[in-house]
């Protein structure tokens, strides 16, 4: 971004937001989940839109990062990039309403990611679960309990 | 808003029912099959099966926006809006055929008997006019057509017969049971409208529970039981006429003083007038003094049914407390139907020793599905992202107990309905305005339940333990606004629901509450509503 710009453009923001989607789930060959960006929640939440919230956030980042670090966001070491996130509780606070739901949201309908879970992905007409059968014999102490509602 | 209506339907009935919930689908059931005309209003619309998302890919995304508990925040056609900003407690409610029990859980516990005579017990707010033993073939009645699991043999209650199996406890269950019994705290299996067993002759057009959850946006097997599925199949079956997306905004009164019928606007916005000889209302206990406020007239300017200046009055909630419990072993808690596992009501019944009167339930909830977790485990930071992310959420998914404490409300004369000066609905039609807050006796009752919530789950192992209360968006359970009594100083209708100033006027939903029990009001809101079905009956000779 040209420091003297008040706006990124949409190529910017794009490149940006596939940063921050990877930092805040990043991949990790050593998890059975993927990473966000690999299930394409990067393009679910391009193609819902980037609304003035996430817009002004992600020039908030891009600004911060030019006067912590002397330049821009993207070419911020990642170590660097969590530590102007966490500086500044105001600016995550803002971040988890603008950009976290969508991102939690579209990455926990990702198949891959449900069934890392071992559950059932909910395409129409899932089985559900069997659960064991009850143990009543726990219930041994209270069943020998009197009854103790008040007789009026 | 305009005070007449526009339009006259030349069509009377013999009784109009303003609300498709759960009491007014108990109310439509009753008065089918009796050669009576009876049509029911109702201002959203049948859900269909498919838009339920238990069965889709966004299954746990809608709870935060069309299926959010919280009028205000789905803004729904069906949805009028609430003030509820002097309020701790936030309203929460659903408008549709089904009315709330489209969201609620199905936990469904009976009031005790105690709890209709709290005053005669505790010195406290008021006796109901009616009792348990009264209420006992309502409650049993109800549970016939609701189809409700759980088990025969609990030590606090009187005895409660004709249950079907009870839901599975699941590993989350007995771990938690295990604790509950090491303190010698009594615990029951849940009383739950869920089926767990179907055969050729009852529930045959419904199915059983598979454990998909989440049950609080719909269920789309049938296997909860809402009242869409349980009550208004057989009440259409007897000829009781539903019309949906039919908004009431008035009753009116003809020349001699009784109720002509009602205003409402249809499903083409249109403003209409119908007629019947007797007028219900089930609309709860926000929706029901809104309608009664809303009808003042030159007879009655404070509104309908309101010598006694009690409408909108005495609103109890049942405020929530929560309490978590971290584990470290994978207890599946997301699995099951969330809102009904287990209970206990060790600290239901007055003991003085406690500090206050009456007492609370403790309600086992299963843990919340992958997405409901990270989102609540971010916002408070208890979840982290980036490269602690999944190993962070690991902790928590599957291995969360939540423990729900429901504290008895005592009614308290300024906790209120009333109607807000500028904010309307999309009909113009006045919104209500609630002021609420706890009183002391609620604050150390919470304070108690929390207290021993925690003890409960460091017992039974838990890493860490946090609770607090009361928790905003927990406002499901509306009552008192109308409550009942013998006496039209101190109440709005009689034990029988019948309005003190206008015979042919009858309140059937939980606004007629006199005190708010410690539990889940369903199974009680219900039996009272056919217990007042048949106190209609019993005047239809004068009335019609």
């Amino acid at each position: 971004m040209n420091v003297n710009s008040s706006e990124l453009t949409e190529e910017e923001q794009t490149r940006i937001l596939g940063i921050l989607i990877d930092d805040l789930i990043p991949t990790n060959s050593n998890e059975v989940l993927p990473g966000a960006v690999e299930v394409s929640v990067l393009d679910n939440v391009i193609g819902n839109g980037i609304s003035d919230g996430l817009a002004a956030v992600l020039l908030d980042l891009d600004q911060k990062a030019i006067e912590f670090f002397s330049t821009i966001y993207y070419d911020v070491d990642v170590n660097q990039r969590f530590i102007l996130l966490n500086k500044d509780v105001s600016l995550l606070r803002k971040l988890n309403e603008v950009l976290g739901f969508d991102v939690l949201r579209f990455y926990f309908r990702d198949r891959s990611v449900i069934e890392g879970l071992n559950l059932e992905y909910r395409s129409p007409f899932p089985k559900g679960y069997s659960l064991p059968d009850n143990k009543f014999d726990l219930l041994e102490s209270v069943r020998k309990r009197p009854s103790f509602f008040v007789r009026v | 808003m305009r005070n007449t209506c526009l339009r006259k339907i030349v069509s009377k009935y013999d009784v109009i029912i303003i609300g498709a919930g759960a009491a007014g689908s108990a109310v439509a059931w009753r008065l089918s099959n009796l050669d009576l005309r009876v049509v029911c209003l109702e201002q959203g619309d049948y859900k269909s099966s498919d838009e339920f998302p238990s069965e889709n890919i966004a299954w746990e995304e809608k709870k935060y926006s069309t299926h959010h508990v919280s009028p205000n925040v789905r803004r729904l056609e069906s949805d009028y809006p609430i003030n509820d900003s002097e309020s701790v407690i936030a309203v929460a409610n659903y408008n549709a055929v089904g009315g709330s029990t489209f969201l609620y859980s199905g936990h469904f516990p009976r009031f005790h008997p105690s709890d209709f005579r709290v005053h005669s017990l505790d010195n406290v707010a008021l006796d109901w006019p009616l009792s348990y033993s009264e209420l006992e073939p309502y409650f049993e009645l109800n549970d016939q057509i609701m189809g409700i699991s759980g088990l025969e043999g609990d030590p606090a209650y009187p005895p409660i017969k004709n249950l079907l199996p009870p839901v599975p406890l699941g590993k989350l269950g007995e771990r938690i049971a295990e604790g509950f019994n090491q303190l010698g705290w009594h615990w029951w299996p849940a009383y739950s409208a869920i089926l767990t067993q179907i055969d050729d002759h009852n529930f045959k057009d419904r199915t059983t529970c598979r454990n998909i959850g989440p049950c609080n946006t719909g269920c789309p097997i049938g296997a909860k039981s809402s009242v869409d599925v349980a009550y208004w199949p057989k009440a259409i079956a007897n000829g009781v006429e539903l019309k949906t997306k039919c908004r009431v905004s008035r009753i009116f009164l003809k020349k001699d003083g009784f109720a002509g019928g009602v205003c409402f606007f249809d499903e083409s916005n249109q403003s209409q007038q119908m007629e019947a000889s007797i007028v219900v209302l089930a609309c709860n206990g926000i929706g029901t003094p809104r309608i009664l406020l809303n009808s003042s007239c030159e007879q009655y300017p404070n509104g309908l049914a309101n010598s006694s200046d009690l409408v909108g009055r005495h609103l109890m909630f049942h405020p929530y407390g929560w309490v978590e419990g971290v584990f470290e072993e994978d207890l599946e808690s997301h699995l099951g139907p969330q809102g009904c596992c287990l209970l206990s009501q060790e600290f239901y019944e007055t003991d003085l020793k406690r500090g206050f009167v009456r007492g609370y339930t403790m309600q086992l909830l299963r843990g919340a599905g992958p997405l409901e977790t990270a989102i609540s485990g971010v916002n408070r930071r208890l979840i982290s992202w980036g490269p602690d992310f999944h190993r962070s959420f690991r902790r928590r998914f599957g291995k969360v107990a939540n423990l729900a404490i429901i504290v008895e409300d005592l009614p308290d004369f300024e906790n209120r309905v009333t109607l807000d000066d500028h904010l309307c609905d999309q009909h113009g039609i006045p919104a209500p305005k609630v002021r609420y807050q706890l009183g002391d006796n609620s604050r150390k009752m919470m304070a108690h339940g929390l207290r021993h919530g925690k003890i409960l789950m460091k017992t039974c192992g838990a890493l860490s333990t946090s609770a607090f209360g009361p928790v905003r968006h927990t406002g499901w359970h509306l009552m008192g606004t109308a409550r009942m009594g013998n006496d039209p100083k101190d109440s709005v209708v009689n034990r029988f629901g019948q309005s003190h100033d206008i015979p042919n006027l009858f309140i059937a939903d939980s606004s007629v509450f006199v005190t708010s029990g410690g539990v889940n009001p369903m199974s009680t809101l219900q039996a009272v509503s056919l217990w007042i079905a048949d106190g209609i009956r019993q005047e239809l000779g004068d009335l019609l």
